[in-house]
């Protein structure tokens, strides 16, 4: 009887698993052709960024806090080159480490796109926003205002 | 009969908590305090994959996921532990039960009272499926953080932080809702986790290995006594291994009655081991589920498994 409950409510998991995987096979393949589309914009973007000339940023490095889930995250942004090279947490005590984890991923998109102007992880909303204001403050210096 | 007699004088009213209480506490005390956010962090993986499927992008490894696959496999090891001891609003649950109902408390006794009776009960517990469906619905159509903001465990669970924030309609939604969950729990025994909870409907559909799901013989039971039934906070009936199992059965009628009681309701089962606890033949339980020492023992193991998959979980 309960080999047999087992075995019925594994077919549930198999379903499940089974189309979150063919989910997910359709769903990298799209991905790869955006990414080859998405790839050529940055380049261009890259180029009128260099003929422009003008540095966004001065060099250095900058620190800037903002308000997150349980108390101010203080965020440092390293700019070389008048880009962002890179984007550290100096202190996020207020955070819960598996939101903060989360919201972490906010980082690599700001590098990316050079700007902090990029949407919250959803579900871990507060920790998030506060990386991103705190890089925003931190810029915000580095842009001499 | 001598029994209740007993418990029923003034003097012995209250019966001092024996070892398997205390560690049952400390137990809930350690997980609600440690990882206050892991019901809610375990159910926005739920939620992350109805997003994904919104927005088209890929699924990707996250904490939110790591926390959901962990809690499943945790689950389908070892059963709803995590519901009777870990989660957060489950012991929430449990402690404004006991405030409210102090005085008349007592393990097993006889028509320990209940607001909802069974029929209706085995009724309701359906809607939590229904919630579970509509919350993943409304993530795939697009409105995740509308169902986020409202939802009565991210007020729970900034309550628990101390940082309750009451931003906009959802958060006053949230609370709302809180609010009548906290009703529910204080009058029912886990009635948000019965009724409602779409996590639980989560780990319901789960399969969970066989040693760990309870049962019991049929022979081996006290005609009439249903200490089992009544101290169950899901108020179960057992079922009995010797008639639907693989022993010889009574009929082909009764077995197929015990195979479905276990299909359609041992998903219900919190795996608290109190049926294991209060059988005075020891006749209910599993391998990994015991009355007294060994019991503790497993409940240790299991605690500590649940917190080292959850510490990984959150780090990923």
């Amino acid at each position: 009887m309960r080999r047999r409950y087992f075995l019925v409510r594994s077919v549930n998991i198999l379903l499940i698993a089974a189309l979150v995987f063919a989910y997910q096979m359709i769903a990298l393949d799209r991905q790869d052709k955006e990414a080859a589309a998405l790839e050529k914009v940055k380049q261009q973007q890259a180029e009128q960024r260099k003929a422009s000339g003008a540095a966004a940023f001065r060099d250095g490095e900058y620190t800037g806090s903002a308000e997150g889930y349980g108390g101010a995250i203080e965020m440092k942004v390293t700019v070389s080159g008048g880009a962002i090279e890179k984007i550290d947490i100096v202190s996020a005590s207020g955070e819960d480490a598996q939101y903060l984890n989360m919201a972490k991923g906010v980082i690599p998109e700001i590098i990316e796109s050079q700007s902090p102007d990029v949407d919250t992880v959803s579900g871990a909303t507060y920790s998030s926003t506060g990386i991103i204001n705190g890089v925003t403050a931190a810029l915000r210096k580095a842009a001499g205002q | 009969m001598s029994e209740n007699t007993v418990r029923t004088t003034k003097k012995q009213k209250r019966k001092f908590p024996g070892a398997e209480q205390i560690c049952d506490i400390v137990i809930k005390a350690v997980f609600f305090f440690a990882f206050p956010a892991a019901w809610s962090a375990g159910f926005a993986g739920v939620k992350y994959l109805g997003e994904r499927i919104h927005s088209g992008e890929p699924v990707e490894m996250s904490t939110f996921l790591a926390m959901l696959l962990a809690l499943a496999a945790f689950t389908m090891v070892f059963g709803r532990f995590f519901c009777s001891r870990a989660c957060a609003f489950g012991t929430y649950g449990d402690v404004l039960y006991a405030v409210f109902h102090w005085k008349k408390r007592g393990p097993g006794r006889p028509g320990s009272k209940q607001m909802i009776p069974d029929a209706a009960a085995s009724k309701l517990r359906y809607v939590k499926y229904g919630i579970l469906v509509l919350v993943c619905a409304l993530c795939i159509l697009g409105f995740s953080s509308q169902v986020a903001g409202s939802s009565p465990w991210t007020f729970f669970s900034q309550l628990v932080a101390l940082k309750p924030k009451l931003g906009g309609t959802a958060g006053i939604v949230g609370l709302v809702l809180f609010v009548i969950c906290s009703i529910g729990m204080a009058a029912e025994k886990r009635a948000f986790c019965r009724f409602l909870c779409p996590f639980g409907a989560v780990f319901s559909i789960l399969p969970v290995l066989p040693f760990s799901m309870v049962q019991r013989k049929q022979k081996e039971c006290i005609k009439g006594c249903r200490a089992c039934a009544n101290v169950c906070p899901a108020r179960l009936d057992l079922p009995y291994s010797d008639i639907g199992g693989s022993t010889k059965a009574a009929s082909a009628d009764t077995a197929a009655a015990e195979t479905a009681k276990y299909q359609f309701s041992m998903g219900e089962c919190f795996g608290c081991s109190k049926c294991a606890r209060i059988c005075p033949k020891q006749n209910a339980g599993c391998a990994t589920m015991k009355k007294g020492g060994k019991g503790i023992a497993w409940d240790i193991v299991k605690a500590v498994i649940l917190a080292g998959l959850l510490t990984v979980a959150a780090g990923v």
